[in-house]
């Protein structure tokens, strides 16, 4: 599509022009040539609507000469997930990126670009890198463009259409939250460069400070959505995994977190200068490193998100190496001299705790980006190789002791004076905590870290609510910190709960049978239900002592992924979720089978049954033709008859037949259309007969029961944590107004 | 120099030693399945999936299959876990874990397919 490919190669130029005028208007401090750059940011920004706008177009048109909307979408997608195409492959979630950053950009122009143009600077930089790779891989390329063996001006009939796991409502708000998240960290980035080229190394925090809060909320809103995504549908049963997809997001937020700290010790004690400096790079740096490691394929051998080679490692490498050279080169040239006051004597202050805290978190950033690029470097000497879950289990749980130790004390400590106030405060929280912790304990905790990690949290958690309260009542939301941490404090226990003592079972249930569970209750299948765009699911019956109820996980066949697609059925409870997955299905062993011819009208007999056949019904409105033959079926049961009104079907779908058995009443025979003979009005009945071995005999499915206690702790911590944040954030920008 | 920073430098570099004792602990390289086989210890193996071969074992609750390393040998292979999606469709199976009893004792599989992220080919 000419027109998309001209309007992204002009939307590069656009921002090209722009760099050039910030440039000059740092210089010559030129009102003329600002108002130039701004228009050219303006333009560069429309296009990228424009272009964004195109893409959607041709996806809801279903324009499939477009590589892209045939590789990610097909017409049988529904209006919600054709938009959702926008974001399932590299070119559209770089247009994503490219948009938010022009939201920004416009957010920026109105507020401090003027003063600060380095900002829009390096904020044009970084979109015309991203414009450098839509040019190379252009979301506007023709289908021929890129497969060399397909005719010039071919038009596909229909896309490969979009992965199934990504058909999920999660999974429309889940990419472009977390892209949010990642774009936005260019802000604290441009206003450090900002802040070292003007030699400004106080007043870029405080500018900075609104977007870095902005960041943090949202990043964490992001992670934890892909995490219950994940859990919610995948079927494993867990939310994290340590893989590098998502430790790429991790990362960032881990840095993000630990400079909005450094942000708040800066402020008071014009400490930490350098160090804030180095987190804002680290962070948006570490957003390119993400993109570099699961967009290139780099990891595809160590990665369950297989992502394919796309192409584009060079460019993505480069953009890594291109913006660390950049910003170690601005950092090294300008921080000499910096004038930085040293923290008081004693540790018992609260920038010693805030600095521990934060710590942790810089360390937990190290280690993960350590793990997670293990197959890189260990590939340069060696076969490479790669570190699994236990790994940063195993490393995180020093790390957590110390934050949560921190996360504790630190409201309660004073700037400057190291003195422990308020220890009546910390005497009973700590009582509470003991006290909660053997109950939990006596309730089945028995890890020692676990145990250890609880009862730190509980500390978090009370003294957090304390302190919080105190504030709450003046001023809420200057409390949002401590509330924040208070959600922290939940997250924490909700994750202990939920994966040292998630228990499981896997289930083998043949239809119509109650099965056993070791947790109490009596798990039934009864068969599958047709969606009507194809997504079956397994009905299940669950006895309880408290009742029984129905779930439906998914399970159905994806000509897509030419497999079976199974997802959970969760049923969510506060003091558990019972999350039940299938595993697998095996048909019935189908024992003999007859065959029965009938024309119209006519009745055969078969054993002890009478079938008769009264007519076709045909149905072809629907886009599957669809042949039903209208039986009425007798069976003789010791003297007396009993009548069923049968309706077997015969159906077309995707050029081949499927048809469906019909059970007859409660017995145990089963029939279906063999064929068909339209002209002559014939039929062709098979019929099953039961089984000898009844345990081959019904359909079999496998089914995983697992038990999360407190899960449900997790998501609750996640939403006061974001709340928090987000109070934080109402109570910068107030402030900033005044 | 501050008595502070002494006792958090000496905790930040017991804490790197120990991080990086973990890491070199935890590294799982990628060998053929003869080298597995001789070595017992946690490894990632490659291999083709062995069409057809894979059963649920509802006795041990495991997933088993069938692979074949690009050496030609075919080992099976026991997964405590659930079938992964899109088994069916893997090219290429990585299966992390050791080798015992005749079997590998996979705690993790990474399936991998053609087409997950990127499609390929046509379908017309």
């Amino acid at each position: 599509m000419i027109i998309g490919i001209v309007a992204i190669s002009t939307a590069f130029v656009a921002v090209l022009i722009s760099i050039a005028g910030y440039v000059l208007f740092y210089k010559y401090k030129d009102e003329k040539i600002f108002k130039l750059a701004n228009s050219f940011f303006y333009l560069s920004g429309g296009l990228v609507l424009f272009s964004l706008s195109l893409l959607c177009y041709s996806i809801m048109t279903h324009n499939f000469q477009l590589n892209y909307v045939h590789s990610y979408s097909s017409r049988s997608l529904n209006k919600f997930y054709l938009f959702s195409t926008l974001w399932a492959g590299q070119e559209g979630t770089f247009l994503l990126w490219l948009f938010y950053n022009t939201i920004f950009g416009i957010i920026l122009i109105k507020t401090v670009g003027r003063k600060n143009p380095l900002v829009l600077l390096v904020l044009m930089l970084v979109q015309g890198y991203i414009f450098l790779i839509l040019l190379e891989k252009n979301p506007f390329s023709a289908i021929w463009h890129v497969h060399a063996e397909v005719p010039i001006g071919f038009t596909p009939k229909d896309g490969a259409g979009l992965n199934p796991l990504l058909q999920n409502p999660w999974m429309v708000i889940h990419p472009p939250t977390l892209f949010v998240g990642y774009s936005s960290t260019i802000a604290a980035f441009a206003f450090a460069i900002n802040g070292l080229i003007t030699k400004d190394f106080q007043g870029w925090v405080e500018k900075a400070r609104p977007w870095v809060i902005f960041n943090v909320m949202i990043l964490i809103t992001g992670i934890v959505m892909g995490g219950y995504w994940a859990y919610a549908t995948l079927g494993w049963g867990g939310y994290w995994a340590w893989d590098p997809v998502e430790n790429a997001s991790l990362v960032p937020w881990l840095f993000s977190a630990a400079l909005l700290h450094g942000i708040v010790i800066q402020n008071r004690r014009n400490a930490l200068v350098r160090s804030n400096f180095l987190l804002a790079g680290l962070a948006f740096l570490s957003v390119l490193w993400g993109s570099y490691l699961t967009r290139s394929g780099v990891l595809t051998d160590f990665s369950v998100h297989s992502f394919a080679a796309s192409g584009l490692s060079f460019y993505l490498l480069m953009f890594v190496i291109l913006f660390s050279l950049f910003f170690i080169f601005t950092f090294v040239q300008n921080t000499r001299g910096i004038q930085v006051s040293k923290f008081g004597d004693g540790i018992l202050n609260r920038e010693s705790f805030i600095l521990i805290g934060m710590s942790t978190f810089i360390l937990l950033g190290v280690i993960v980006l350590i793990g997670t690029a293990s197959p890189i470097y260990t590939g340069l000497v060696a076969e490479p190789a790669s570190v699994g879950p236990t790994f940063y289990n195993f490393t995180s749980l020093p790390i957590s002791v110390i934050m949560l130790i921190a996360v504790a004390l630190a409201p309660l400590l004073a700037w400057k004076v190291s003195e422990l106030r308020d220890k009546n405060l910390i005497m009973k929280s700590v009582i509470i905590s003991l006290f909660l912790t053997i109950m939990c304990v006596l309730l089945g905790l028995s890890n020692f870290a676990s145990i250890i990690l609880f009862f730190l949290a509980a500390c978090v958690i009370t003294i957090n609510i304390v302190v919080s309260y105190r504030v709450f009542r003046n001023n809420l939301p200057k409390a949002g910190g401590y509330i924040a941490h208070i959600g922290l404090g939940f997250m924490v226990i909700g994750i202990l709960t939920s994966s040292i003592y998630d228990k499981s079972e896997k289930l083998m249930l043949p239809t119509g049978d109650f099965q056993k569970s070791k947790f109490g209750y009596e798990i039934q299948f009864t068969g599958f239900v047709d969606k009507p765009d194809g997504k079956d699911v397994a009905k299940l019956l669950v006895k309880t002592d408290y009742g029984t109820y129905e779930v439906f996980p998914q399970f159905y066949f994806s000509e897509y992924s030419k497999s079976y697609m199974a997802s959970p059925d969760v049923r969510e409870g506060f003091t558990k979720d019972i999350y039940i997955s299938p595993i697998s299905f095996t048909p019935a062993n189908m024992g003999s089978v007859k065959e029965i011819e009938l024309g119209k009208g006519e009745t055969s007999q078969f054993a002890d049954l009478n079938i008769t056949f009264n007519e076709f019904i045909v149905d072809m409105a629907s886009g599957q033709p669809k042949v039903t033959a209208d039986l009425n079926v007798s069976i003789n049961r010791s003297g007396y008859n009993e009548d069923y009104h049968l309706q077997p079907e015969l159906r077309s779908e995707n050029g081949e037949f499927a048809r469906k058995l019909v059970k007859v009443g409660d017995t145990d025979y089963r029939l279906r259309i063999n064929r068909v003979n339209a002209g002559s009005g014939t039929v062709w009945i098979e019929i099953v007969l039961p089984n000898s071995d009844a345990s081959e005999a019904r359909d079999m499915l496998a089914v995983e029961v697992s038990e999360k206690p407190l899960i449900s702790i997790l998501w609750i911590g996640t939403l006061v944590l974001v709340f928090g944040t987000f109070l934080t954030l109402l109570n910068r920008t107030r402030l900033r107004k005044n | 120099m501050n008595k502070k920073y002494i006792i958090g430098g000496v905790i930040i570099i017991g804490f790197i030693v120990f991080a990086g004792l973990t890491l070199k602990k935890s590294l799982t390289p990628y060998v053929s399945f003869s080298e597995a086989r001789r070595t017992g210890s946690m490894v990632q193996v490659k291999g083709e999936r062995v069409n057809g071969t894979e059963h649920f074992d509802i006795n041990h609750e495991t997933f088993n299959f069938k692979m074949k390393d690009p050496s030609g040998e075919v080992f099976e292979v026991v997964y405590h876990g659930v079938k992964p999606s899109n088994f069916e469709q893997a090219t290429e199976i990585v299966a992390i874990g050791r080798f015992s009893n005749g079997k590998f004792e996979a705690e993790q599989l990474l399936v991998k397919c053609p087409s997950k992220y990127e499609a390929e080919g046509m379908q017309t």
